[in-house]
């Protein structure tokens, strides 16, 4: 299955890879903070506080927000095929309107 | 005893280098010959596929109205009574068409074994564990038409010996129609409710797949993919047992759309992998043989 | 069957680029199969049709979630206040740690800078927390009398996290047998593949829960 490559090709991976590694450190930790710091905000909303509405949309919007950044960053979609990247970004703000426009819609 | 003896390459040494690349027109005819029977009961096979799904939806959608089901599990059994008496033949022939698109499953299962079945040696596994499950849940898919003629017939009529003027709201007609509810639901919990054989049997195709190390595959690594979810997809279809209404119901989104549209693209991909097997000319090979 | 492996799993997935040092490690893990578009799939292309159907079949218990919440409002709000949050809140700790612990993981992998085992290892324990604190959870509702006919919401309920708690236990075994292969020295360009593919997994039922948990826990009407 595997095809022959060129050298210019095998050293595009090459780079993709070596950014990753070189990425490897912080950023990831970054990420990691945030998506904490979101799950945070949406228990806190989903306490009690604010307008319900608002509120619950709230909710929705990070709960997708956190799904994009694991998508990018976790499972790598960042480097990936522009297409694959593209449909699951597009699952990314498909769903949650249409959650949030069922939601709004019949409340 | 070796079964290499009409490879499709003429120059096939080891099994590392047979290619996948030979076409039906490319062989000589005498392999074409010794080819032709195996060749023509894998096309019936694949071809069962697609036409499993044809008869499925004469019998189920068109004529007998089971599928989508226009009863709810929350039915009362008088209402079950009355729809199955509303169009009794109809819905009789339908059962038919549907109980013979279950059993061509049989069929259908056969080709990716034996395609499969290529790349184990003298104790294939998983191509027996894909055939004795695929039979299994043949032959529970086909009892449940059986449930459902049942049913059918019980509540199309009586006998002389046995006259059903029953009083609509009498204790009798109540009993009457809870024996028709009864085997109705008996049906959809064998349908749905019982998808091990099913899961079990994508799983195997999937390990078959997934599991060989050669070059030349039998089916693509993604197919492998498509399985295992197929089979984890039919897990919905318990649902039937916990709920009267909802998604996971067996009239849900869940049970039923999600359940039959996976396992139809299912059987429709692997129809058409299998039919490009054979007609890549793989029919009568074998890479790993016994000694 | 040229090859011998001691190993039972050495030979799972194998592959015709065997025996490969850990310094040539991240050169192979590079040589996929080279599709016409640009950028690399992580661990193989069919890893993703699971995932984008998986996706699905939860994006359709994600509406009926949300639509069958709009037709009962108060039985879903009730309902919701039932639950215990806390746990809920410590299972999206939980899997949130082990996606971080995952990708540290594979890229150890990646470098051959040691220490994925334990990664893995940590991961694994981060998922059995999860399943026993499920198990609490699940007991304490049970013992308040609830149950998955009670009403709408607690059949989705048990039936979504059923779900999912059965994805969990699937990425665990993952997890065992990544652990398996990032103990060896040496790992092949399959194992690698194998490797990453468990990670994708593992983010997947990770981000399942990221957007369950909200849907079932927080979401006010």
């Amino acid at each position: 299955m595997t095809t022959s490559r060129t050298a210019d090709e095998m050293a595009q991976d090459m780079a993709i890879v070596e950014k990753n590694i070189a990425h490897a450190g912080r950023p990831i930790t970054i990420v990691w903070v945030v998506l904490m710091l979101a799950t945070c905000v949406s228990w806190y909303f989903g306490d009690g506080h604010g307008a319900t509405k608002l509120a619950a949309v709230l909710v929705i919007i990070t709960g997708f927000v956190k799904v994009y950044l694991i998508m990018e960053h976790f499972m790598e979609l960042r480097t990936a095929p522009p297409q694959l990247r593209f449909a699951f970004t597009a699952w990314c703000v498909v769903i949650p309107t249409i959650l949030c426009g069922i939601y709004l819609v019949r409340s | 005893m070796t079964v290499r003896d009409f490879e499709p390459s003429s120059a096939a040494a080891s099994p590392e280098q047979m290619v996948p690349s030979q076409s039906y027109e490319d062989l000589s005819p005498a392999q074409k010959d010794a080819q032709s029977m195996n060749r023509i009961g894998q096309l019936a096979c694949a071809f069962w596929g697609p036409g499993m799904i044809v008869f499925f939806g004469i019998g189920a959608i068109w004529l007998s109205g089971y599928w989508p089901p226009e009863k709810l599990p929350g039915a009362s059994a008088v209402e079950v009574l009355e729809w199955y008496q509303a169009h009794n033949t109809r819905l009789k022939v339908g059962l038919v068409f549907m109980t013979i698109a279950y059993s061509v499953m049989c069929w259908y299962g056969v080709v990716m074994a034996v395609q499969t079945r290529r790349k184990e040696g003298a104790f294939p596994v998983w191509t027996y564990v894909q055939l004795v499950c695929m039979a299994c849940g043949t032959a529970q898919i086909v009892i449940m038409g059986a449930v459902w003629y049942a049913a059918a017939f019980r509540a199309g009529g009586c006998s002389d010996k046995n006259p059903c003027d029953l009083a609509p709201g009498s204790m009798e007609y109540i009993a009457y129609a809870a024996n028709v509810q009864m085997m109705h639901d008996l049906g959809w919990m064998i349908l749905l409710g019982t998808w091990m054989p099913f899961t079990f049997w994508n799983w195997a195709l999937a390990a078959a797949i997934l599991l060989d190390k050669s070059s030349t595959p039998v089916f693509p690594r993604w197919s492998g993919y498509l399985s295992i979810l197929a089979g984890c997809s039919y897990i919905c279809g318990q649902g039937d047992l916990f709920f009267f209404e909802g998604a996971f119901g067996w009239n849900g989104i869940f049970a039923l759309y999600w359940n039959f549209g996976i396992f139809g693209f299912w059987v429709l991909t692997f129809a058409w992998l299998s039919y490009k097997n054979v007609q890549r000319g793989y029919v009568h090979t074998q890479d790993v043989v016994a000694k | 069957m040229t090859q011998m492996q001691q190993d039972p799993l050495a030979g799972l997935f194998g592959d015709p680029f065997q025996g490969t040092a850990r310094g040539e490690a991240i050169r192979i893990a590079t040589e996929k199969e080279r599709k016409p578009l640009k950028g690399r799939i992580p661990g193989e292309a069919g890893i993703w049709i699971f995932i984008i159907g998986d996706l699905i079949a939860f994006s359709i218990i994600f509406l009926v979630i949300v639509s069958a919440r709009m037709d009962e409002p108060e039985v879903f709000e009730a309902s919701r206040h039932s639950l215990h949050i806390e746990f809920g809140a410590l299972n999206t700790l939980l899997l949130l740690v082990g996606s971080l612990l995952v990708v540290r993981a594979i890229r150890a992998m990646r470098t051959g800078s040691g220490g994925a085992p334990l990664l893995f290892g940590l991961t694994w324990l981060c998922g059995l927390i999860f399943v026993v604190n499920k198990g609490i959870e699940y007991s304490m509702l049970i013992n308040d009398g609830h149950s998955i006919d009670e009403n709408l919401f607690y059949g989705y309920y048990f039936i979504g996290t059923a779900l999912h708690l059965f994805h969990l236990v699937i990425g665990m075994i993952g997890m065992f047998v990544a652990y398996r292969i990032s103990k060896r020295a040496v790992h092949t360009n399959r194992e690698m593949q194998l490797a990453e593919v468990f990670g994708a997994y593992w983010h997947l039922v990770d981000l399942l829960w990221v957007i369950l948990f909200p849907l079932l826990y927080l979401m006010r009407v």
